[in-house]
């Protein structure tokens, strides 16, 4: 008697739950398609990876080159130009300041480079160092000691032999990537021209609820970031052309090279200006044998630094990032373990970085009800 | 089914953005723009969905910006003590919030909850100034409107605010 109605009742469900199996179906099936993707995607990009690993490094300093560029971009925009045009007005203008540099600059750089190259193939580093040692133990008795004095020179032979090593590396590594400096100007442009909509694509990935602090957060590290970088590259311009100047007043040989040196040493804070100053203290040591002159480099750069500390450095770069001494010396050592030479130049940059991040997505966390 | 993969890989951002122009030009403020500098102001537009009941933003957080509401209600609140909320507005399509966010960063002055599934168009005040520094005349001209906007959101303020004093005057008189 019971069974009519319930067939009754099955009858009527089953087209509706055929229906509800149809869209978990559809909607499961979509899921499992986009997981399929997803993994095949992930697997792809490893497989590959070998073959576009060396697009990075471009990708990076493209990235670099379209931070430090865009505001001069934006002031070209603001006199009325479209953003392409405002580009490919910039590309002519920085065109035109290698084409200079490469007429008046270069011969005299390659000049000092194909005489330092020459001394030191005539006299190897061996010689370099002994004539070094001469010249200290004959105005520091001290050194006369010969057990203190076998010390200095494997010291210094260490470090000549580190130090070539590193410069040859370099060279090879500038050659091996002189396709990534034909791409490097196309990748930049494109990162100039839709910058703004690549970082407007990216926030829109943001959940709502996270959505106004990544914002703030971004704008907010971009702003302090861009002025602590462009600031320091800034000052190390100003400092390397005084080093310049200086060195080519006190008659020291190779003061081009040398003054470039010591504008990018100042990347580094605390030591880079006795790190800058080194080289020419050398040179003069081994030129002229002078103690003098030496004297003359010290206070030369003294001076030097002393206007950097009182006028360009307050004026230029930004007070949001400070760090501590302590925490440079640190930053530096690690630094150079991961990375040598240029992992020293580049260590406290990245970690200015990092602190402006850190504090920031602090700052939010505080200032934003997220678990709301 | 050619035709929808081209869609889907070429012709989707393309019909968001005429989406776009199309909502941004029935906004009155928008109305007299030119097209090509509304074209321009919608690069530093942010479309954003919220779903019923979802926090837009909370009271006390930094503000950054305005939010236009393309379609759906929002809820405006005040904290009150404890757990308890004070409705100040129900707005509707074609309002905006939070635009005293962007003249200064002082934090929201109320919460925002979307009341229904809800499409808003944020502008937000660094992209704002980056344009007022990009393209100043455009810059200029939407700050114009946003200034009138906000002047004019003053005076019906401060017509309330007579009537209110009024109403007060009012009944103490009687009193």
């Amino acid at each position: 008697m019971t069974n009519p109605p319930v067939k009754q009742k099955v009858d009527e469900i089953q087209p509706l739950d055929e229906q509800m199996i149809f869209v978990v179906n559809k909607t499961t099936g979509k899921k499992v398609i986009r997981f399929l993707l997803l993994i095949a995607g992930v697997v792809l990009c490893v497989r590959l990876l070998p073959f576009i690993k060396s697009i990075f490094p471009a990708l990076g300093i493209s990235f670099i080159f379209a931070f430090l560029l865009s505001p001069l971009v934006d002031r070209i925009e603001n006199l009325g130009l479209s953003r392409s045009s405002a580009i490919s007005i910039l590309y002519l203008i920085l065109a035109a300041i290698i084409v200079v540099s490469l007429i008046f600059f270069i011969p005299s750089l390659s000049q000092e480079l194909s005489s330092i190259s020459a001394t030191v193939q005539t006299q190897n580093s061996d010689t370099l160092i002994i004539k070094l040692q001469t010249l200290l133990t004959q105005q520091l008795p001290v050194l006369k000691n010969p057990e203190f004095s076998r010390l200095v020179s494997t010291k210094l032979h260490d470090l000549f032999t580190a130090l070539m090593q590193k410069s040859m590396n370099l060279v090879f590594s500038i050659v091996s990537s002189f396709t990534m400096i034909i791409t490097l100007p196309f990748i930049t442009f494109f990162m100039l021209k839709d910058g703004q909509e690549m970082k407007k694509n990216l926030i829109q990935k943001v959940p709502n609820r996270y959505f106004e602090m990544s914002l703030n957060l971004l704008y907010k590290t971009n702003k302090q970031l861009g002025n602590y970088i462009r600031g320091q590259l800034l000052v190390s311009g100003i400092i390397g052309t005084l080093a310049i100047i200086a060195l080519y007043s006190l008659h020291v040989p190779y003061f081009f090279v040398i003054g470039i040196v010591a504008g990018l040493a100042n990347l580094i804070p605390y030591f880079g200006p006795i790190v800058g100053a080194l080289p020419a203290i050398l040179v003069v040591i081994i030129e002229t044998g002078s103690f003098g002159s030496v004297l003359g480099v010290i206070i030369a750069f003294a001076i030097i630094q002393l206007l950097d500390n009182v006028f360009v450095s307050p004026l230029i770069v930004s007070k949001s990032v400070h760090i501590h001494p302590m925490t440079v010396i640190l930053v530096i050592l690690v630094g150079g373990q991961v990375g040598g030479i240029i992992g020293m130049l580049i260590a406290v940059p990245i970690f200015a970085v990092a602190q402006v991040v850190t504090k920031e997505i602090i700052w939010s966390f505080k200032h934003y009800r997220l678990l709301g | 089914m050619a035709n929808t993969i081209w869609d889907n890989i070429f012709q989707k951002n393309g019909s968001k953005q005429i989406n776009l122009f199309t909502v941004l030009r029935q906004v009155p403020i928008f109305q007299e723009m030119k097209k090509n500098d509304l074209k321009e102001f919608m690069k530093i537009i942010h479309p954003r969905n919220y779903k019923k009941d979802e926090i837009i933003f909370y009271e006390g957080e930094p503000g950054v910006g305005m939010y236009i509401i393309e379609s759906g209600t929002i809820g405006i609140y005040k904290d009150l003590e404890g757990a308890a909320k004070e409705e100040l507005a129900v707005l509707k399509a074609g309002d905006f919030i939070g635009e005293m966010a962007l003249l200064d960063d002082s934090p929201r002055s109320a919460s925002a909850v979307a009341l229904e599934n809800t499409h808003l168009l944020g502008l937000f005040r660094p992209d704002l100034f980056s344009l007022l520094e990009r393209k100043p005349r455009l810059g200029n001209e939407i700050l114009l409107k946003l200034a009138q906007m906000i002047a004019e959101r003053l005076r019906l303020t401060n017509m309330e605010l007579q009537h209110a004093k009024q109403n007060h005057e009012t009944e103490e008189i009687i009193r």
